[in-house]
């Protein structure tokens, strides 16, 4: 098993290699920032010398090692508008982006496995419709008109909760509602599938035939079992929401990593977009190998016969 | 079982909503002003950034020496006075008794510190350009500072409104990283609480020199996207909004306690018409032509549903707000007179030619660009209209290579008429595509000018005569738009700056 992680962790170094040399090129080929940096009025000479001084003049290849070395010894360089290192000010917005996603994620599952649960156990009936229904509503609707109808309900005409802005938990929950719906649908329709497949199998109706109450059948047997896939799309979920949620932390105007990337993309910051990716690349990739080796907890077949223990 | 549970989620549902009920926090609850701009401040250390959203917070942390009321006049501010001593000398008489937030005294050296930060190119100020006519700073006492510039410059002044005064001693103690995390100048307001990304507050400083401002708190929040804005107006979550689109008019009208304020902006917004590449634009006949295909009264009715004003010339809207009574010429209207003077420059049918435009950047950008593609076709003027995201675009333009027909939008936050006139017509300037000898000797002689009467007589000659040259098609002066809470009485500023100090509580 540790062979395995470590294996696995060696893997990962070579990944986020990769992701730093492609987000550098890929970043640094849509020009350089001078004209965002400087006032439209600076002369041609006040442009040069400034690029000059910020190092933008060196070649690509110079400018990828000194970077490459940077990186490697810790350094993820210093914003170019923030008075701030690069590092700081990603790591300042990852509570808000784990806030915002976890407790979006927890209400998802929470709320979307019993419904596929439900759907599954009462499969053709009305109420296996009208949930999957929701669910592709939920997965239709656009995130973005979603979320300002919910403030047009509760913070405009209700006056219930605030608009907008992180504080206090009932600042968390529009945006994390907003979030979870569009999880919640997904979650939902895959717990419903992997149900069915599961109620399906002989070993389940062995256990009914066993007499063994329905209760425990579903809920030991089946959702035990169904609950492998569900692990591993919940796990990306997660990773897909740190620097996806890029819309709802906009509508909710809330400070996450999402934003950060998003504005030092529009303003070439060219230190926090790397430090951005390079933060969320190890956390999706440190994700991921706890994915699998839950995984392997969770499933005994892979646990005693895929050869890693 | 199932029943139960979803009885007792209901429940659940039902509690925490009463709960939530006493929590609406209306805005001005605790007098405190809530402040929405579209972006955050990217820096608390003033001279490392020169976009509005980041001035604007830190006019009310920082004093500049010189500073504009609410009319735009240049009036004194850490600076009691100033007089030139010569044509490249500007002696200024700094005010007594003023501290910084934590306590240190001000003086001549804070002056020259600052100045230097800015001028320094070590220090990679961005608003290095907006003093480098600047060649040294000295201190005469204590209170008496000698500004000298490479050249005559009468628009010093106006620069010395934009340079904020930092404390020497502390900056040096906590350098700039320091400064930022921290910030102390000798402002109305000091920092408060602040999120990154999210809010920050601003505290009334009690020992500001200046009058006491009504609004001892407030908060200035960052809300990206418009409609988030307006509904956090209405919400009462927010005070004051930035940046209303015009179609938002109505319904904040609508909204009870809400008004919507305007005013003149000083941003112009034109169509450059490039003659420094060879082509038909290099014709003076052809230019015209454009300017007068073009139906601009309609495009501000239909589109900025009558938000904006007509422009004619280089600067003459900016002379009107700064008081002076001049009147600019514009173009009529007259499709038969640009297809008349097209053939008369030699394009009986037209041509084609590329333009580039912006989206987002500035109100309706790209709905205006294609609008007027779509009207200079009728006089046979095929346009092929490109579209472009800001960040790509400002490399663009301020490099030569947009297309011949390009939009831009234009405000310094100086307000002198000559940074209308240098970046954008001037000789060798990286924003100007336009070379006309007579332009630019005008503009160098306007530049130099001391006597602000004869000054002003070189600008209102000087936009005549791009009037007549029609170095662009001149579309309109922005007018800007700004969601209002009725509990304040408060006119915004011309310049799209917003101090505290200027807000009263009805």
């Amino acid at each position: 098993m540790i062979s395995y992680i470590v294996k696995r962790l060696l893997q990962a170094l070579l990944v986020l290699l990769g992701v730093m040399t492609l987000v550098f090129f890929l970043l640094h080929l849509s020009g350089d920032p001078t004209q965002l940096l400087l006032p439209l009025d600076a002369t041609a000479a006040e442009r040069a010398a400034f690029r000059a001084r910020m190092g933008f003049n060196d070649p690509l290849p110079l400018q990828y090692i000194r970077f490459a070395f940077d990186v490697i010894s810790g350094n993820l360089g210093f914003s170019y508008r923030h008075s701030a290192p690069a590092v700081k000010l990603v790591l300042e917005r990852l509570p808000a982006t784990f806030q915002l996603t976890g407790s979006a994620l927890i209400a998802a599952t929470c709320l979307a496995v019993p419904i596929g649960v439900i759907a599954a156990v009462k499969r053709g009936t009305a109420v296996d419709s009208i949930s999957m229904a929701l669910a592709l509503l939920g997965q239709a609707m656009p995130v973005y008109w979603l979320g300002l109808m919910l403030i047009l309900l509760f913070s405009v005409t209700l006056q219930m909760l605030p608009s907008g802005g992180r504080g206090g938990w009932e600042t968390l929950i529009l945006p994390a509602a907003t979030l979870a719906v569009f999880s919640m649908a997904r979650i939902a329709r895959l717990t419903r599938s992997g149900m069915l497949d599961v109620l399906s199998q002989d070993y389940i109706r062995t256990a009914r035939a066993a007499g063994i109450p329905t209760r425990t059948v579903v809920f030991k047997f089946g959702l035990r079992n169904a609950a492998i896939p569900l692990i591993t799309v919940i796990g990306l979920e997660f990773g897909v929401l740190l620097g996806g949620a890029v819309i709802t932390e906009t509508i909710f105007s809330w400070p996450g990593v999402g934003r950060l990337a998003v504005d030092s993309i529009f303003a070439r910051d060219y230190p926090v977009v790397q430090a951005v990716v390079l933060v969320l690349a190890s956390i999706f990739v440190l994700i991921n190998i706890t994915v699998d080796v839950l995984y392997t907890y969770m499933d005994p077949r892979i646990r005693e016969g895929g050869g890693f223990k | 079982m199932i029943g139960k549970s979803i009885n007792t989620l209901l429940a659940w549902v039902a509690l925490t909503g009463a709960a939530l009920m006493p929590l609406q926090a209306a805005a001005m609850q605790n007098e405190r002003v809530v402040v929405a701009q579209g972006v955050y401040p990217v820096s608390f250390d003033p001279h490392r950034d020169v976009s509005i959203p980041t001035i604007n917070v830190n006019a009310n942390i920082y004093d500049t020496l010189l500073t504009r009321d609410p009319d735009l006049k240049i009036v004194p501010s850490l600076a009691e006075s100033y007089n030139r001593i010569s044509d490249t000398v500007l002696e200024l008489k700094l005010r007594k008794n003023v501290v910084f937030q934590n306590g240190d005294p001000f003086d001549a050296k804070d002056v020259k510190f600052s100045l230097d930060r800015v001028l320094n190119k070590d220090e990679r100020s961005p608003q290095r350009g907006w003093i480098s006519t600047l060649s040294s700073v000295d201190i005469v006492d204590s209170h008496t500072v000698r500004l000298t510039t490479i050249v005559p410059d009468p628009v010093l002044p106006a620069r010395l409104t934009l340079i904020s005064i930092v404390p020497k001693n502390y900056v040096e103690k906590v350098g700039s990283e320091g400064l930022a995390a921290h910030p102390v100048g000798t402002g109305a307001y000091k920092l408060g609480e602040w999120v990154r990304g999210d809010y920050l507050d601003l505290d009334v400083n009690e020992k500001y020199w200046g009058a006491a401002p009504q609004v001892k708190r407030a908060r200035f929040r960052a809300i990206p996207d418009v409609a988030a804005r307006i509904a956090a107006l209405q919400a009462k979550n927010a005070d004051i909004i930035t940046n209303l689109p015009p179609d938002y008019i109505a319904p904040i009208k609508r909204t009870a306690g809400l008004d919507v304020a305007t005013v003149r902006s000083a941003r112009v917004l034109f169509l450059g018409l490039v003659n420094t590449q060879p082509g038909p634009l290099q014709d003076q006949r052809v230019r015209q032509a454009i300017n007068h295909a073009v139906n601009v009264d309609e495009i501000v009715k239909s589109l900025l549903l009558g938000n904006g004003i007509r422009a004619g010339d280089v600067n003459g809207h900016l002379l009107r707000l700064l008081g002076h009574d001049f009147k600019s010429q514009l173009y009529d209207y007259d499709p038969k007179k640009a297809k008349q003077l097209l053939a008369e420059a030699g394009y009986p049918n037209g041509f084609s030619i590329d333009m580039d435009t912006p989206n987002g950047r500035y109100l309706m950008d790209r709905d205006i660009s294609q609008i007027i593609a779509a009207q200079l076709a009728d006089v046979g003027i095929k346009v092929n209209l490109k579209v472009h995201e800001w960040g790509n675009y400002s490399q663009m333009f301020t490099s030569h290579k947009t297309a011949p027909i390009y939009l831009l939008g234009w405000s310094l936050p100086s307000m002198d008429p000559d940074q209308w006139a240098t970046p954008l017509l001037g000789a060798d300037e990286p924003v100007s595509n336009f070379d006309d000898r007579e332009i630019q000797d005008l503009i160098v002689a306007a530049k130099q000018e001391l006597d602000s009467d004869k000054r002003l007589k070189l600008y209102e000659k000087l936009n005549n005569l791009v009037h007549e040259k029609a170095p662009w098609l001149f579309l309109h002066q922005q007018v800007d738009l700004y969601g209002v809470n009725k509990a304040l009485d408060w006119k915004p500023r011309s310049d799209e700056g917003l101090r505290l100090t200027d807000i009263k509580l009805r």
